[in-house]
């Protein structure tokens, strides 16, 4: 308003007032200009952030289902497999065995990994040391067990499963206190495991075959306590 | 008179001129309740409210909305105090949104995101601290959960890669697919764990030492503060110090004592698995007492052939 006033203003010509008009006309069409250009620039930016917003959520939805696909395909794929849905198995475990080390080296390391609850490591070691073709001497119902229990702690129940029936094949001396419990102890794992998968009847089984096997075991105690203080009882 | 006229109405429009054309100052989105404010910044910080009508140049004391994305330059960097207490700090090429915490939507529901959800890092890292007394900080990414009660965790995104990745630096944290949330990584200080499902595996990685060189550029980029560093860096070191152990032990024969689980612990088999320990491998106690008979063994071994040689002589 107050420009247009000034602008429509006649000042004698030549005079100092006529040139600053004429100044203060140009600085104010430049001023103005500054103001739409600055205007376009802030709706420019504001712009440029909406779409880089929308692109990043785009982005992050895309990438965000495609695990939401691939978590619900892997877990099929791992519940047909190890019996778990988040079950994981050699290829999917990325620890590489030291190829420096010789067995016997490697044995004490996975027993450190398996009581530090390292349990990857230790299934990955105690895999290759029970499963070496020309030195049978680590495939013993101890580590067997142990290698079943890494297993069982990593989901897959369907490996511990086996490496569990393998201690129960094996000539576990049960004659002597420490055989006994390693077999006791297998089938307790193996009956735990048919649970986890959903057996509840081959559990039974198994922890039935236990207390027949060692009604006084403390293994037989930990499934049925008072069956344990019931057979003591009966002996008197 | 009308000269003097003439030099009023010229003050009166150069000051409207002026007035007009003066720097907006940043303000607060109007209606939009903040969730944090930047307390230091370096750079170009881009902030955009949640209704992306406004957007607003971060600087110090610039108000990050609920609901809003903060955009980080390259050579930037952001410190925010959130409403709750938490620290947050981000390094250059982050893009985060801020949530409220509330419970989400249905369709958000859908796409697993959780009552608690504080911050979701499209890209780039972020260092969070929550202290005692302030509720539980989840933050996510496209694929992964962190959870921390009390402590200090780098959140790092690689959207390349689609890698995620916790580092803890202080107290303990745990981490999650965000899609199978059944099996947690707990993740104590001095250590990280990774998740990309491009490995095959559907829970992150178990947690393992992290290196200080690493450690160290990453403090840098988020401008941790040298107590907070020195922190970290001792805990790093001293969780390496944990994996040279083992290592050592493995020279002696000896397995090292057990420590913290990696994984929630399962009741049922709970009692089995630290009976079983010490059935099958031996009780740790019984094992600390091996290592120092056998170092008494090697003197007896030492002043033995001594007393042999002179002997001889």
């Amino acid at each position: 308003m107050g420009v247009t006033v000034f602008r429509q203003h006649s000042f004698a010509p030549n005079s100092i007032w006529a040139r600053y008009k004429e100044a203060f006309v140009s600085v104010h069409k430049k001023v103005e200009h500054l103001q739409k250009v600055d205007e376009e620039n802030e709706k420019l930016n504001l712009e440029n952030a909406n779409l880089r917003v929308r692109v990043e959520a785009l982005q992050f939805d895309c990438r965000a289902q495609d695990a939401a696909k691939k978590t619900q395909e892997l877990g099929l794929k791992f519940n047909q497999e190890t019996g778990s849905r988040v079950g994981r198995n050699l290829a999917s475990i990325t620890y590489k065995i030291p190829p420096e080390m010789l067995p016997y080296q490697l044995f004490p390391l996975a027993v450190s990994y398996f009581k530090s609850r390292q349990d990857e490591k230790a299934a990955v070691i105690l895999t290759f040391l029970t499963g070496m073709e020309d030195d049978r001497s680590y495939r013993t119902p101890r580590n067997l067990l142990m290698t079943g229990i890494a297993w069982y702690r990593l989901d897959h129940y369907s490996a511990a499963q086996e490496y569990f029936e393998q201690v129960l094949k094996s000539d576990v001396p049960t004659s002597d206190e420490r055989g006994r419990q390693i077999y006791d102890q297998a089938l307790l794992w193996k009956a735990l495991t048919f649970e986890r998968l959903g057996k509840h009847k081959d559990s039974q089984l198994t922890l039935r075959r236990l207390l027949d096997h060692n009604p006084h075991s403390r293994e037989a105690a930990w499934v049925n306590g008072r069956e344990a203080i019931r057979a003591t009882a009966s002996k008197h | 008179m009308p000269r003097l006229q003439n030099i009023k109405w010229i003050i009166g429009i150069l000051y409207f001129s002026t007035t007009c054309l003066a720097a907006q100052p940043a303000s607060e989105s109007a209606g939009q309740e903040a969730c944090g404010v930047i307390t230091d910044s370096l750079g170009t910080i881009q902030i955009l409210n949640s209704s992306r009508t406004e957007l607003v140049y971060g600087g110090k004391k610039s108000a990050v909305p609920c609901g809003g994305w903060i955009s980080l330059a390259t050579q930037s960097w952001a410190k925010i105090q959130h409403r709750e207490g938490y620290v947050i700090h981000l390094s250059q090429g982050s893009f985060v949104q801020f949530l409220d915490g509330q419970t989400p939507s249905k369709e958000l529901a859908a796409m697993e995101y959780i009552a608690g959800d504080r911050l979701i890092l499209y890209r780039g890292q972020a260092y969070l601290v929550s202290r005692n007394g302030m509720p539980p900080l989840y933050a996510m990414t496209a694929n992964s959960r962190a959870r921390l009660s009390e402590g200090a965790v780098i959140l790092v995104y690689d959207a390349e890669a689609e890698k995620s990745q916790l580092v803890t630096l202080e107290g303990q944290a745990t981490f999650e697919n965000r899609f199978q949330g059944a099996r947690k990584i707990q993740v104590s200080a001095g250590e990280a764990s990774d998740l990309t499902l491009k490995e095959i595996r559907l829970i992150p990685s178990i947690a393992h030492g992290v290196t200080v060189a690493s450690l160290k550029s990453k403090l840098d980029e988020l401008q941790v503060g040298s107590p907070e560093a020195n922190g970290a860096i001792r805990h790093a070191v001293k969780r390496m110090e944990r994996k040279f152990a083992s290592l050592e032990s493995v020279q002696m024969g000896e397995p090292h004592e057990a420590d913290e689980s990696t994984e929630p612990e399962e009741p049922e088999a709970d009692k089995l698995h630290s009976h079983f320990i010490k059935k099958v491998t031996g009780d740790p106690e019984d094992w600390a007492k091996v290592k120092p008979m056998k170092e008494e063994k090697k003197k007896l071994m030492k002043e033995l052939s001594g007393l042999l040689k002179e002997r001889e002589l």
